[in-house]
């Protein structure tokens, strides 16, 4: 199935360029706006992402299901940096008194005792993930959600390990924080914007 | 890659995996749009694309080569000589009598004889009558120097090259050879060989040059620096080759800044003030890409029984088995992903296409501007890093993720060049220049600036 549709997308056929876009766009936006933090930059980085998946489709060797979305992830995740880097933001490692003060005390690391986290949805933190400083945003995305080393990381946004460890420390009490701080009232607001969720 | 071990992180994961958003309809549309604009990729067609490319500016180059070197024919050269044959003022067509100049003195009345009834080659060798009467029209050369002497002999023209640019005149009956250190003739000086013997600007050529020495010396300092001037821009076709390397720095790649290496060899097309110069250049620069691995990972091994037998042994009354294993290895069913990197040194067959414009020139420095498109192609790569190494892992795919070097690329480039005569053949060229590239070598498509590099290009030409 997955085989028939690439081989389509290499023949250039718009139905199968169409259905490739439907089928995996959504989840790849997804992807952008954690990085971007706005709809608008993350629909420019799928965009850009997309035309460099249908170009080199035909160098792509597929021998088992679901490595076609891990490679155009990573396309994504790859595009989404230089895209950052082109504006100049990733190395905009946020001042780190002024974040300590937003920090403020530190919050258990476990979620499961907390009902805050329990009943968080989808949206909810992907706004607050969108609000992290970019610098913050950026690590954490590499380190917990494509699941870099700090090495890796450090070599991809050409910082010190220890610029990422901290970086990833900060974020994580960031997010606890405005978890913890979110009201009843702002738990049932969605993340504004134009998309849709599936949850 | 790491596997993180904490709570929140694990939450985060576990809540983001399934995440969706639709695009807009917009965003969709473009996207199609643009989709459908990008050509279908075929490798042989590429390729033949490619060679068919490089080859049409490899003989776009040679036929302007060939057009503006193309020599003269018999024809027209005769057309051209009857048009443009001139007899300088300063050739004697006829004896002299010291009477009739009593300014000139004996000595200078018998060399001039001397010169007149001797011809003479500047090599030392004996020049035939016959081939002195045959010389014919030599358009103006390119390097003059002043100080060079007039060519006779056309088996010298090739040696001497960089001779004054004086034209030949086609020798009369009366005539024998012209005058050694002849200042050059510029075009508005001359006198159309059809001009009226009997007129007054000919009537006694001599005199004008002969009457002083220390006048004639004035007159032809004169003429040299007015003749230099004029000279530099009625220059004509010079070819030169050379080598040339030029280190650059590229600015706003996919890894930063990077270093290009790229040494090759050159033809310059010189017309006076213009040039054109292409050739074909290697470039070196070394780039990282990316491999999406799938894979299994190994969980250890076993062996296998695969079969026992038994033997009877008669003298101890039992069965002796052999057993028989084959070692067993076990791979996780789930799939994971790696990312190694590999880095690679690129080879780039570069093919330039620049036109030139010199705007100053002084004694051996030339200024000058230059500019135009260089055509990149691909030749080859060689990995540098170690090879991936996946170790007992059970490999399901390996695919390199773009953005990756691209097998072609246009940059356009400018300079402002500078060009030391080092000699009567040999220059050399600094031209410190600025590229800009239209599809980069590094990335593709480029989501915002494309890259651009400065660059200093050091050339060694030797000039025909």
């Amino acid at each position: 199935m997955e085989a028939d549709l690439i081989n389509k997308v290499i023949a250039r056929e718009p139905d199968a360029v169409e259905a490739l876009y439907d089928h995996y766009a959504p989840a790849l936006l997804s992807v952008g706006l954690r990085y971007c933090g706005n709809l608008a930059d993350a629909e420019d980085i799928l965009h850009d992402s997309f035309l460099k998946i249908i170009s080199n489709l035909g160098n792509f060797r597929q021998r088992k299901n679901g490595s076609l979305a891990a490679w155009m992830k990573r396309i994504m995740v790859n595009t989404a940096l230089n895209f950052l880097r082109d504006r100049k933001k990733t190395n905009h490692f946020s001042d780190l008194e002024t974040i300590e003060a937003v920090i403020g005390e530190e919050v258990p690391d476990s979620y499961e005792t907390d009902d805050q986290y329990r009943n968080l949805t989808q949206d909810q933190i992907m706004k607050i993930i969108c609000e992290l400083p970019l610098g913050y945003r950026t690590v954490f995305n590499l380190y917990v959600m494509e699941g870099f080393s700090h090495k890796e990381i450090s070599g991809m946004l050409q910082c010190s390990e220890n610029t990422s460890k901290s970086q990833l420390s900060k974020a994580r009490a960031m997010l606890r924080k405005k978890i913890r701080n979110m009201s009843a009232t702002e738990k049932h607001n969605v993340y504004e914007y134009s998309g849709t969720s599936d949850r | 890659m790491s596997t993180p071990e904490h709570p929140t992180d694990d939450f985060f994961r576990e809540m983001l995996s399934d995440h969706r958003i639709v695009p807009s309809v917009e965003a969709k549309k473009a996207f199609l749009a643009e989709a459908a604009k990008i050509a279908v990729k075929r490798s042989g067609r590429r390729k033949g694309y490619l060679l068919i490319l490089s080859g049409l500016i490899l003989v776009s180059g040679a036929v302007l080569f060939w057009i503006f070197s193309k020599p003269i024919s018999d024809q027209e050269f005769a057309t051209q000589s009857k048009k443009e044959t001139v007899i300088p003022t300063t050739i004697i067509s006829t004896p002299i009598l010291p009477d009739e100049f009593p300014h000139v003195s004996q000595t200078f009345y018998e060399r001039t004889r001397k010169i007149q009834t001797e011809p003479f080659s500047l090599s030392g060798e004996p020049i035939e009558q016959s081939t002195i009467e045959q010389t014919s029209v030599t358009p103006a050369i390119h390097n003059y120097n002043p100080d060079s002497t007039i060519l006779l002999h056309s088996s010298e023209k090739q040696q001497y090259n960089d001779s004054v640019p004086v034209k030949e005149t086609p020798v009369n009956s009366g005539l024998t050879a012209p005058i050694v250190n002849l200042p050059p003739v510029p075009p508005g000086k001359q006198h159309s060989g059809s001009e009226d013997p009997g007129s007054k600007k000919s009537e006694n050529p001599v005199k004008s040059n002969f009457s002083d020495p220390s006048q004639e010396k004035n007159t032809t300092d004169t003429l040299d620096k007015k003749s230099t001037r004029e000279s530099y821009s009625e220059r004509r076709m010079q070819i030169k080759f050379g080598v040339s390397y030029v280190p650059e720095l590229m600015f706003n790649t996919l890894e930063g800044e990077k270093f290009v290496n790229t040494a090759g060899i050159e033809a310059i097309l010189k017309m006076g003030p213009f040039s054109l110069r292409t050739g074909a250049g290697i470039s070196v620069s070394k780039g990282t890409n990316e491999l999406s691995v799938a894979y299994n990972d190994w969980m250890g091994s076993y062996n296998r029984l695969d079969s026992i037998l038994f033997t009877w042994s008669d003298p101890n009354k039992n069965y002796i088995p052999t057993v028989y294993l084959s070692r067993q290895e076990i791979w996780d069913s789930l799939m994971k992903l790696e990312y190694p990197r590999v880095v690679k040194r690129y080879f780039y067959i570069q093919i330039p296409l620049i036109l030139g414009y010199d705007f100053w020139q002084k004694n051996t420095v030339t200024l000058g501007i230059r500019g135009g498109p260089i055509l990149s192609i691909l030749l080859a790569s060689k990995e540098l890093s170690n090879v991936y190494d996946p170790g007992n892992k059970k490999i399901i795919s390996i695919n390199g993720i773009p953005p990756e070097q691209v097998d072609l690329n246009w940059q356009v480039m400018a300079g402002f060049n500078t060009s030391i005569r080092l000699g009567r053949k040999f220059s050399l060229e600094v031209e410190p220049n600025i590229r800009y590239y239209f599809n980069s070598v590094f990335e593709k498509p480029s989501t915002s600036w494309k890259p651009w590099s400065v660059g200093l290009r050091l050339s060694f030409l030797v000039g025909y």
